[in-house]
């Protein structure tokens, strides 16, 4: 036996993975202390290891789970925050909307939009009723000043030959269709027909949640907290590695090891940390190259009007920037807008929200685009993180090309809700080798980061 | 845009290691490996009648071109098991056992203006038939698979519709009658029987509100709708999640 097992030789305080031996004194210990403790156990091996359980992870782990024969491949979510109180998941403001430059966003979003619309036969358990997200269909309204009128023609063009049901309208037209509006320096709009709205985020999580649990997927309270690594071949490439275990600490402050053949980052706005960890920005060569992911704050202020605009009313962003949407059927409304400059971004320190931001800069804003909104009350306010790529804001997905069993899947920067669906499959097709790609991803890989190529979006909101 | 991974059994993807020659075969294995029990096998039948309604409901664009867009309408409206009238014709057509009373050649100036699909299985693939036509009435009474995102779609015929019959449809909730504020220019709306869409009374008010031409028939009116909450009062239920709130009348300029 002792010729399969290696000795154990890292820390002591963290319960090794499988195929380690330690002395028989900790062996013991251990078996006792398990006996007397209700907590379950972390496994000591595993297949494929997902960071973060949030959309992303989750649509990792369901689209694995869905696809694989016979449950082939043990799936681990490890979720430090399995209420979810700080997760930008269910912090969203849930809107969907196929509107953008990038053609690989609008198809990630139309991907999300044909999945829900099918959520009962992806989610759906047997003899209950389908999962419900409580999907709003107003669509997006874009504003256009008369400079960017043209580009945003061309723009609805394109993402009309993708199978977007988007249209352009004149401002008299949004003028005769939304009367509330007020198209002082308006040209033109763009407006999403079909499969554009907005949809509670948390349900989703949860369903998908629970379809995964269904299938098998292990989902573990835990907070990754290092990564070991081994080479990947006798003869590698250059410096290659891989991940082979990850370590975790659980809520009681244990440390587990979990043998791991593949790990995929889904940890949001901390990805950036999770990168660090796995040795991404420490050496040299591409292994330099940091994940550039950070957290950004975002805030969300939920008002009421009483003479406010009504059940038609499309998610609308303002030239401005400044965005809003209805929320329910009590004259209560929603808002945000993104930070002017970086030197505007406010602290990531904590989920505080600032109400100066709302009176300086957002309320003036929409009170001049929609004059009923100058007499509202503000009712309450929250934040949640983007999972911001400081580098061009767009989507960063696949391997490593050094650590190669490392997939990336992170950096959404605010759109992380309606590509999380696809990018989940987009993982899973890499995982388990798909001859094509339903959406073909591989312009966003991580090679454009050390490449210092840039991937720009014109509508982030 | 990859429609393959709505297929369970053909999207199984193997872990190709070149040396099993039975790939195929574990392949049609994991179709018989799943579960035998009752509901899966209930799962297993309506996944193949939902491939084969959206099969059926489909025309393809080649058939579209040589018929025309309202022929072809008529066709899978007939096929489903629905009956349709054309402008200026008084009499509904409808399937006769399994044969199909329309024409198979381009008949110029031919328009469908109702089509009525009680009881039928049309799907939201299905209801592609619409783009193109002008119907001015549409009866998706107690159609099993209507639900949201089918009354989204209805935007495509916003322009002539101008009477909607979706009584009966269970899966319609509150955000798909919402939705029906696309169709600008309805003039009567039926919904009775829609037990999953719980404040229906208060979206017809406020789609009422839109569209004053509109006749909601189905439901209680409320007499005067307020923009309350529906079940609290803005007033009542304002949980303060600073003590700082801005209740002032302008805002700063």
């Amino acid at each position: 036996m002792a010729a399969f097992v290696t000795k154990w030789k890292g820390n002591e305080k963290i319960r090794p993975g499988a195929g380690k031996a330690r002395k028989m004194g900790k062996f013991f210990k251990e078996s006792i202390s398990k006996m007397f403790s209700l907590k379950e156990e972390i496994p000591r091996s595993t297949d494929l290891v997902i960071v973060g359980g949030g959309l992303v992870g989750s649509a990792v782990a369901f689209f694995v789970a869905h696809k694989q024969t016979n449950r082939e491949r043990e799936i681990m979510v490890i979720e430090r925050d399995p209420m979810y109180t700080t997760a930008s998941s269910s912090l969203s403001a849930g809107g969907i909307r196929h509107q953008f430059s990038v053609t690989e966003n609008v198809q990630m979003s139309m991907f999300t939009t044909k999945f829900l619309r099918n959520i009962k036969f992806f989610l759906g358990l047997i003899d209950q009723p389908p999962p419900d997200v409580q999907f709003n269909h107003q669509g997006y309204l874009f504003l256009a000043t008369p400079e960017k009128a043209e580009k945003l023609e061309e723009l609805v063009k394109m993402q009309k030959y993708l199978g977007a049901e988007v249209e352009m309208f004149s401002a008299e037209m949004l003028k005769q269709r939304f009367p509330w509006l007020n198209i002082d320096g308006i040209e033109a709009g763009s407006l999403g027909l079909n499969g554009e709205g907005w949809f509670d985020p948390h349900s989703l999580l949860a369903a998908l949640k629970q379809r995964n649990i269904g299938l098998g997927v292990r989902y573990i309270d835990a907070e990754v907290i290092g990564f070991t690594k081994k080479l990947s071949a006798p003869e590698t490439i250059g410096n290659q590695y891989v991940l082979a275990s990850v370590i975790s600490r659980d809520t009681d402050g244990d440390m587990f090891e979990t043998n791991c053949h593949q790990v995929v980052n889904c940890a949001g706005p901390w990805a950036g940390q999770i990168g660090e960890l796995a040795g991404m920005g420490t050496e040299t060569g591409a292994l330099s190259i940091p994940l550039p992911v950070v957290p950004r704050k975002r805030f969300i202020y939920a008002y009421h009007c009483h003479n406010g605009p009504g059940i038609s009313t499309p998610l609308t962003v303002d030239i401005t920037g400044t965005y809003f949407r209805r929320e329910g059927l009590g004259g209560m409304y929603i808002c945000g807008a993104s930070p002017e400059s970086e030197e505007e971004e406010p602290s990531i320190e904590n989920l505080d929200v600032d109400y100066e931001f709302f009176n300086e800069k957002i309320w003036p804003r929409l009170a001049h685009r929609i004059p009923a909104f100058e007499n509202i009350k503000l009712k309450s306010a929250w934040a949640g993180y983007y999972d911001y790529n400081v580098w061009d804001q767009n989507l960063i997905i696949g391997p490593h090309p050094v650590i190669t069993n490392f997939l990336l899947a992170n950096g959404m920067s605010g759109h992380g809700l309606q590509q999380s669906i696809c990018v989940g499959n987009a993982i899973s097709e890499m995982i388990l080798n798909a001859d094509t790609y339903t959406v073909d991803l591989s312009r966003f890989n991580f090679d454009r980061i050390i490449r210092r190529e840039k991937i720009l979006e014109d509508f982030i909101v | 845009m990859g429609d393959l991974m709505f297929e369970p059994e053909y999207n199984r993807h193997m872990p190709d290691d070149g040396k099993t020659p039975f790939v195929n075969l574990n392949k049609m294995l994991n179709v018989v490996e799943a579960d035998f029990d009752k509901e899966s096998l209930k799962q297993f039948m309506q996944r193949k009648i939902d491939v084969n309604d959206i099969a059926e409901q489909r025309v393809d664009a080649k058939t579209k071109e040589k018929i025309g867009k309202d022929l072809a309408a008529a066709y899978v409206v007939v096929k489903s098991g629905g009956r349709i009238q054309f402008a200026g014709m008084d009499r509904w057509i409808e399937k006769k056992g399994s044969h199909i009373p329309l024409p198979n050649h381009n008949i110029p100036n031919l328009k469908l203006q109702v089509a009525d699909l009680t009881g039928s299985s049309i799907r939201y693939e299905g209801l592609a038939f619409l783009e193109g036509t002008s119907i001015k009435m549409l009866i998706l009474r107690d159609c099993q698979y209507i639900d949201d995102f089918c009354l989204s779609r209805l935007y495509k015929i916003s322009n002539t519709l101008e009477f909607l019959d979706i009584s009966g449809c269970t899966l319609v909730t509150d955000n798909g009658l919402a939705a029906l504020c696309k169709l600008r220019n309805l003039k009567g709306l039926r919904i009775n029987d829609l037990p999953n869409a719980g404040n229906k009374a208060l979206i017809a008010a406020y789609l009422l509100d839109e569209n004053p031409e509109l006749n909601v028939l189905g439901v209680d009116l409320p007499l005067d709708h307020d923009k309350e909450m529906p079940e609290t009062s803005p007033e009542e239920s304002g949980q303060y999640s600073d003590s700082s709130t801005n209740s002032s009348n302008k805002p700063p300029t």
